[in-house]
């Protein structure tokens, strides 16, 4: 009957209650509550029925952990170890990527699958210990806030803080809740009101052409990043109002200068965990370390270490791109184009270097820092082209038919009213923007905006805090109920 | 942990703050989004603009309630479902011995007794009631989907919620919120496309319509009160259905329907509701309900029906 | 070996590593100190510290070293 999802007013009231309750229990038990709460959260959801595979994975992973941690032979770990990752990565692969299933699969399964494999290399490297108690573990895998969307957490980090439970902090709850409250607004203003003029755009392939085609990329970059972003303000301003620090998943990720950079800045954990658990585990296997000896005997030191690297990051991008969906769009899209753009950009480093000096172009000169800014965003862009569209033969006619029209269309004769918003819902999405684009120049400058807000006047900070919350307001009304045509009796 | 519990209460108290220039801001709007020029503003930025221009279902039904006020010479009355509309809703300018007051199922069949009753008491010498509607209508009752809008707005407005019993008013005011049944807040659903959009949703949400395969109260009520009243102004009245599409699904429902049918008390006022169906090939409804075909086909569709309750009707078909 | 040898070893890997004769490491230097010590050359240079001091990291210690200072701890544990 009533919905959990982060933009939902129910969702700010189960926050504020259990918050409530947090607090007021002894610190002792204060997990507990976290535990009630996430169990709570993934049922209403995910749904019971999937809670058989959520333990599934829980427990293959407590057990596999605390049987690694007695075996004293290396070869006993390294079978456990084996049957574990067969284990949780086959659910995986069942839950995620297997179409027709006949019953429920747990909803971001293939997020908290990373958290649980990347908990069972850790225990297996003796990075950290593995759990005893199995409830304090289950809290770990269900934490509420980070459950259905990342950030993908590490055990190591996340299990101290959510044992101890924290002290009360007027500033980190009042914080935490001001932090839930912009991350509603980008998604309901921002991401919200470009997704009508993005759906508009890939849905009518015939109307839309160069320009079209080109600002609904554009306008589907934004609202992704809206919409990710300002779901982990939600979720890490959730964590915030409970004292655990949950690591941050972006940082300003278009003030970029080259794309490797991007990916250290747009969904980092994402990118850490498979630079910590697959890439580096797989350079130092046996193969690639032949391979580079083969290439630094061949090519020099400096330029043979390169090629079993770009070999290693090939896979991974691979992987990460098939995690992200499965179908090939998503394997072009979300990775095996970052890639090439990665790789590209490490082999065209040094040439770039040296003209830059021949022409005595300033590499930190505002203007170039700007130019190298649009490129990353628009190679970003061509990824998300992939991304949004169903195929990838699709997404290959956006890009051409982007550019093909070059006569007419590119850049002339393009209405922005023609996307389906109108001037006042314009003015609406443009205050949006404005907020976020001020909140990311204070972190750009490494100021933090709430900090910078305190010392303000009361009447400026309630004005701005007003302004923030009667743009949720507004957007969530809108949010509301989008269909009308539920309400017409169709004549005929 | 003194301190602890002070700024405990710093927090909330600031909180509540927050909270109730929130709700002040809200109400400001709401009332507001009533009134020009705020009223498109607010529409725009809140989405709601359909819910103003594409909803008038109020006055589509209260045009209807009007016309049966509306004396005139006819001494017959044809009231129905949509696809009974769509069979003869054109056939008026041709007849003006009959009233044809096809509406929809949104009406409920209380609707449809307060046309009946307010014909009725404008008009003399009248001989006869059709009522026309396939099942699904006879299975809706007030709901969060229609209700609201085909039904109680327009009932409060005509002020013929009157002709209603008290037990239905009841229902209705629990279903629906009793202060929506006030005129005034009407008023302000109706001038307010956010509101509208707002109450509509939150009633949907609240309590979702569930489709059941049995007659609700309201139908066997006043199909049954269609019927006293009727006989007691000295009026007969017919009780049949519109073609249907011929499909697995449809025969399904209908023997479903009809076995619950001969259980209520309707059976013995109506028994041969039922024998009047008709079926047509499926490909002649589009939507599975609404025959999509000329007028010469609905003529003969017309016919059949005449030759099924084996009477024959006056009416001019061109 | 004492930590400072460590130390003077690990240097001069750095050094040829890097070809930058301009490198002196520190307990606190950190992949950001030096230009080209990224995420994809650390398993390299992880690899090449390995080979020259004849020991192994596992590859947790590989992930959750914090800087050079550490790296010598864990080298003097192992030889």
């Amino acid at each position: 009957m009533f919905s959990l999802s982060l933009t939902s007013l129910s969702y700010i009231i189960f926050v504020v209650v259990f918050v409530f309750v947090y607090y007021m229990v002894h610190r002792r038990f204060r997990w507990i509550v976290l535990l009630a709460a996430s169990v709570l959260f993934f049922i209403v959801v995910s749904g019971a029925a999937s809670i058989p595979w959520l333990l599934l994975g829980a427990a293959t992973t407590y057990a596999g952990a605390r049987l690694i941690g007695r075996m004293k032979k290396e070869a006993g770990k390294r079978a456990i170890l084996a049957i574990v990752l067969v284990l949780v990565l086959g659910e995986l692969f069942l839950l995620k990527y297997t179409r027709g299933l006949p019953f429920t699969a747990p909803i971001a399964v293939s997020f908290y699958s990373l958290s649980i494999l990347g908990y069972v290399l850790d225990v297996y490297w003796g990075v950290t210990k593995a759990e005893e108690n199995p409830f304090l573990y289950l809290l770990y895998v269900t934490y509420f806030p980070q459950m259905t969307s990342g950030p993908v957490t590490r055990y190591r980090l996340m299990q101290p803080q959510l044992r101890e439970g924290a002290a009360f902090s007027y500033d980190k709850v009042k914080n935490g809740l001001i932090r839930i409250v912009y991350g509603m607004m980008k998604k309901c203003v921002i991401a919200d009101l470009c997704a009508v003029m993005v759906s508009e755009v890939f849905g009518d392939t015939v109307t839309y052409q160069g320009a079209y085609v080109l600002l609904g990329v554009m306008l589907f970059a934004l609202e992704l990043y809206a919409d990710f972003s300002g779901c982990m303000d939600i979720v890490l301003g959730t964590s915030e109002c409970f004292g655990i620090e949950l690591p941050e998943n972006f940082d300003i990720p278009f003030s970029s200068v080259t794309m490797s950079e991007f990916w250290r800045r747009w969904h980092i954990t994402l990118g850490v965990w498979f630079k910590d658990y697959v890439l580096y585990p797989l350079l130092k296997t046996a193969p690639f370390q032949k391979l580079n000896t083969v290439c630094v005997e061949k090519f020099g030191r400096k330029k043979g270490r390169k090629p079993a690297t770009y070999l290693g990051l090939l896979a991974v991008w691979f992987l990460i791109g098939y995690w992200h969906g499965g179908a090939m769009h998503y394997v072009i899209g979300s990775g095996l184009l970052h890639w090439f753009y990665i790789v590209s950009g490490e082999l065209f480093e040094e040439p770039v270097k040296k003209l830059t000096r021949r022409l005595h172009i300033d590499r930190r000169a505002k203007g170039y820092v700007l130019l190298q800014r649009l490129k990353v965003f628009f190679l970003v862009c061509s990824g998300f082209v992939f991304f949004r569209s169903e195929t990838s033969y699709q997404a290959c006619k956006m890009l051409y038919r982007m550019a093909v029209p070059f006569e007419r269309g590119f850049f002339t004769g393009f209405s922005v009213w023609k996307l389906g918003l109108g001037a006042y819902e314009l003015c609406f999405l443009s205050i949006g923007c404005a907020v976020m684009w001020t909140v990311s120049g204070f972190k750009l400058r490494r100021r933090d905006i709430r900090t910078a807000l305190a010392g303000q006047h009361a009447v400026v900070r309630y004005a701005v805090y007003l302004l923030l919350c009667a743009l949720v307001l507004l957007g969530m009304m809108r949010g509301f109920g989008a269909d009308v045509s539920y309400f017409i009796y169709n004549k005929f | 942990m003194y301190r602890e519990s002070m700024s405990m209460r710093k927090l909330f108290a600031k909180g509540c703050l927050v909270l109730a220039v929130c709700v002040c801001f809200t109400g400001v709007l709401l009332l507001l989004s009533a009134r020009e020029p705020f009223r498109s503003v607010i529409a725009a930025v809140t989405g709601s603009e359909a819910y103003a221009s594409k909803l008038d279902a109020s006055g589509e039904v209260i045009a209807y309630i009007e016309k049966a006020q509306t004396k005139d010479e006819s001494s017959k009355l044809i009231v129905g479902d949509s696809v009974c509309n769509s069979l003869f809703g054109e056939l008026q300018e041709l007849n003006p011995d009959y009233k044809i007051l096809c509406c929809n199922k949104g009406i409920t069949m209380a609707g449809q007794y307060i046309l009946t009753k307010e014909y009725l008491d404008c008009h003399e010498n009248v001989t006869d009631v059709y009522l026309i509607v396939i099942s699904n209508s006879l299975i809706t009752g007030f709901d969060t989907e229609f209700g609201y809008q085909y039904a109680v707005i327009p009932f409060v407005r005509t002020g013929t919620i009157g002709d209603l019993e008290e037990r239905t008013v009841r229902e209705m005011k629990s279903l629906y919120f009793a202060p929506f049944l006030k005129e005034a807040v009407i008023e302000y659903v109706e001038a307010s496309p956010l509101i509208k959009k707002l109450y509509l949703n939150a009633e949907k949400e609240l309590r979702p319509t569930v489709l059941q395969l049995s007659f609700p109260d309201v139908t066997v009520e006043y199909i049954q009160k269609m019927y006293e009243l009727c006989k007691e102004r000295n009026v007969k009245m017919h009780f049949m259905a519109p073609p249907l599409a011929e499909t697995d699904e449809r025969r399904k429902v209908e023997a479903v329907l009809r076995e619950e049918y001969e259980k209520s008390p309707l059976y013995e006022l109506f028994p041969n509701y039922y024998d009047s169906y008709v079926y047509y090939p499926a490909e002649l409804f589009p939507d599975g309900i609404h025959p999509n075909v000329d007028r010469k086909y609905k003529n003969e569709m017309i016919r059949a029906m005449e030759e099924k309750m084996d009477q024959v009707w006056d009416l001019r078909l061109e | 070996m004492t930590r400072e040898e460590v130390f003077d070893k690990l240097n001069e890997i750095f050094r040829e590593y890097f070809d930058d004769e301009e490198i002196t490491l520190s307990d606190e230097t950190t992949a950001d100190d030096i230009e080209d010590w990224d995420s994809l050359e650390h398993i390299n240079l992880i690899v090449a510290v390995e080979k020259a001091f004849g020991m192994k990291f596992t590859m947790g210690e590989v992930t959750t070293m914090k800087n050079v200072g550490a790296m010598a701890d864990l080298i003097l544990e192992r030889i």
